[in-house]
C-alpha cells in the first residue's frame, strides 16, 4: 500500500496530490545520511523530493494525508469492498452523516472513524466532523473501481505540519552543517596526513632500494617524433622510468597513452608528463609536445623486480593509436 | 661569392637552434658516384689531363648531436683522363710527343663531418679528409693511327695521395629508416703529396638509418 498527501489548494479549495513536508523530511533524512558525506548534500535532498512524488501517485493512492488549515470540504472515494478509516488529529467532538442508510459510520477510538458504503450504488453524501482543532466535511463518493478507493485518510493541521516541517528542516540543516563541518575537518586532516603518509612510504622505499641508472633506448616514428628513455630510478620495488619526447614534426604531438610492454602485458602504472607547450592537454590526452619542442615524462612500473632482465618496450601513442613510437630493448637491472 | 662557398658559409653560420639532424642515429649509405676528373701524369708535357670518373662508395655514420654527423667513407672508382701531349719512346725509337690517355683505379678512405640542416628535407654540407691509392694503367699513346701502350710507353704504377673533399647535398627522409639524396662534391689531392688529382662528382645515394645500442 502506498501513501500520498493531499494539501489543500487555498484558491480552488481542492486537494492537490503531492509529497508532504514530512515526506520531504523523511526522504531528506534517509538520503541525507549518504548525501551529507559529500558537499553536494543539499542538491541531493532537492533531487530526492522531485523524484518521490510522481512515484507515489503512479502506484495509486489508497492512503491519503490531508492537511487542513482550520476546515474545509474534502472528497474521499469509498467502495463497498473496503472499510475507509478516517484519522483526525484530536478527539472527535461531533460527527454527522447525511446518509446513514447508504453509509455505515463507526467510531474507532476517540480520534478515528470507519466508513463503508452499504450499497454499491450509494449516492454521494457527506460526513461533517468536528474536533477541537478543525472542522471538516468529508464528501463520500463511490470509487469507479476498487483500486480507486481510499482505505485510510488522515487529517492533519497544516500549521502543525508546517511547524513540524520547519523543525525538521532546521534539524536537517543543522545536521547537514555538522556533517559538512565534519567532512571538511576530515578533509583537512587527510590533507595534512597524506603528505606524511607519502613521505613515509618514500622513506621506507629509499631504505629498501634507491638507485638511479642511465637508459639509452631511443626510437622514432615516420613523423619524426623521437622518444628516448633516459633514466630509471629504482625506489623500493618500483621503477620510475624517465623518458623524453622530441617532436620534430610540424604538428603538435598529443600524448594519449603510455604503455610498458613486457611481451605479454602492459606493466605501466602511473604516468606523468610535462612540456613547454602552450596548448593544454584535452580530454584523453596526457600532454602535448609542440612542433620542435621537447616533453619529459615518467612512467611507473610496479614490482619491477619481476621484470628484471626482460626486454621491455615503451610504447607511446596519440589519440586513436596514431603517431605510435615503440622504444624497445629497455632492460631493467 | 660562389654558390658552394655561399652554402658552406650559410651552414657554418646557421644558429644551433635551427639545426636538425638525428642525434644518436647511425647509418649506412651506398653511393653511386660520377663526374669529371682532372689529373696529372709524369709523361704529360701539356699539363693535366681531363676525363671522367665513376664509382661506388659506402659510408658509415653516427650523429652525436642534432647538428653533426660523423662518418667514414670508402670509395672505389675508375677514371680515365686524356692528355694533349706526352713524350714517349714509341717502339724504342726517338722520343715522340703524342696525345695519350691514362686509365686509373682508385681506392679512397676518408673521414668527415656532415652538417645536417633539416628533418624531412635535409640540406647537408660535408667536409672530409683522407687518403687514396691510385693505380695508373700504362699510358695509351696514339701516333699515326696506332695505339702504343705497355713497354712502348710506360708501365703501370701505384701512387698515393692525401685528399680533401667538400660536398653539399640534399637528403630526403622517406621513413624513419630510409633516406635518399643527391650531392655535389669536389675532391682534390693535397699539393706536394703525390700526383695532382682533382675531381668533381655528383652523387646519388640511399641510406639506412637506425639507433644502435652499445
Amino acid at each position: 500500500m502506498s501513501m500520498c498527501t493531499i494539501r489543500r489548494n487555498p484558491r480552488l479549495d481542492r486537494p492537490i496530490p503531492g509529497p508532504s513536508p514530512m515526506e520531504f523530511a523523511m526522504h531528506a533524512r534517509s538520503r541525507g545520511r549518504r548525501a551529507l558525506l559529500t558537499l553536494a548534500a543539499a542538491a541531493g535532498l532537492t533531487a530526492g523530493f522531485a523524484v518521490a512524488a510522481p512515484a507515489a501517485r503512479a502506484q495509486g493512492s489508497q492512503a491519503q494525508v490531508i492537511l487542513v488549515d482550520e476546515g474545509g470540504s474534502y472528497e474521499v472515494l469509498v467502495h463497498p469492498d473496503f472499510v475507509t478509516v478516517v484519522y483526525l488529529p484530536d478527539k472527535i467532538e461531533k460527527a454527522l452523516a447525511s446518509d446513514t442508510q447508504s453509509y455505515e459510520v463507526k467510531p474507532i477510538g476517540s480520534t478515528s472513524l470507519a466508513i463503508r458504503p452499504l450499497k454499491a450504488d450509494a449516492k454521494p453524501a457527506n460526513l461533517a466532523l468536528s474536533t477541537a482543532s478543525l472542522k471538516v466535511s468529508v464528501v463520500l463518493k463511490m470509487a469507479p473501481t476498487r483500486e480507486h478507493a481510499m482505505t485510510q485518510v488522515t487529517f492533519k493541521r497544516a500549521d502543525v505540519e508546517a511547524e513540524l516541517e520547519r523543525r525538521i528542516a532546521e534539524k536537517v540543516k543543522e545536521r547537514t552543517a555538522a556533517l559538512e563541518a565534519k567532512v571538511a575537518a576530515m578533509q583537512a586532516q587527510m590533507d595534512a596526513e597524506l603528505p606524511k603518509l607519502a613521505d613515509g612510504l618514500i622513506a621506507a622505499r629509499i631504505l629498501q632500494r634507491r638507485e638511479l641508472r642511465t637508459l639509452n633506448a631511443i626510437e622514432r616514428n615516420d613523423d619524426n617524433v623521437v622518444v628516448e628513455t633516459t633514466h630509471v630510478l629504482y625506489l623500493g620495488d618500483d621503477a620510475f622510468i624517465v623518458f623524453d619526447i622530441e617532436n620534430r614534426n610540424k604538428a603538435p604531438y598529443r600524448l594519449a597513452k603510455v604503455a610498458m610492454q613486457d611481451g605479454t602485458r602492459d606493466a605501466a602504472g602511473v604516468v606523468r608528463f610535462t612540456s613547454d607547450a602552450a596548448e593544454t592537454a584535452g580530454a584523453g590526452v596526457i600532454g602535448v609536445v609542440r612542433p620542435g619542442g621537447h616533453g619529459k615524462g615518467v612512467v611507473v612500473v610496479r614490482r619491477a623486480a619481476d621484470l628484471v632482465g626482460k626486454p621491455l618496450t615503451l610504447v607511446v601513442t596519440e589519440p586513436g593509436d596514431k603517431g605510435k613510437v615503440a622504444v624497445d630493448r629497455i632492460v631493467l637491472r | 661569392m660562389k654558390p658552394l662557398a655561399l652554402v658552406a658559409a650559410t651552414a657554418l653560420l646557421a644558429p644551433a637552434a635551427i639545426a636538425h639532424a638525428d642525434r644518436r642515429e647511425a647509418s649506412v649509405h651506398v653511393h653511386a658516384v660520377g663526374g669529371p676528373l682532372s689529373m696529372e701524369d709524369d709523361a704529360s708535357t701539356a699539363g693535366a689531363g681531363t676525363g671522367a670518373l665513376a664509382g661506388l662508395a659506402v659510408r658509415a655514420s653516427y650523429a652525436t648531436r642534432n647538428a653533426w654527423q660523423y662518418d667514414t667513407q670508402l670509395t672505389l672508382g675508375y677514371g680515365r683522363a686524356s692528355f694533349d701531349a706526352g713524350q714517349f719512346l714509341l717502339g724504342g725509337g726517338t722520343p715522340m710527343t703524342v696525345p695519350f690517355t691514362v686509365s686509373s683505379q682508385l681506392a679512397r678512405l676518408d673521414a668527415g663531418v656532415t652538417l645536417r640542416l633539416g628533418v624531412r628535407w635535409i640540406p647537408t654540407v660535408r667536409l672530409a679528409v683522407g687518403a687514396q691509392a691510385v693505380r695508373r694503367g700504362s699510358p695509351v699513346a696514339t701516333a699515326g693511327g696506332f695505339e702504343f701502350t705497355g713497354d712502348d710507353t710506360a708501365p703501370s704504377s701505384l701512387s698515393a695521395n692525401l685528399i680533401g673533399s667538400a660536398t653539399v647535398g640534399l637528403d630526403y627522409r622517406m621513413s624513419r629508416r630510409l633516406i635518399v639524396g643527391v650531392a655535389l662534391g669536389a675532391t682534390a689531392a693535397v699539393p706536394g703529396v703525390g700526383d695532382s688529382w682533382r675531381e668533381a662528382t655528383i652523387t646519388v645515394h640511399a641510406a639506412r638509418y637506425w639507433y644502435p645500442r652499445w
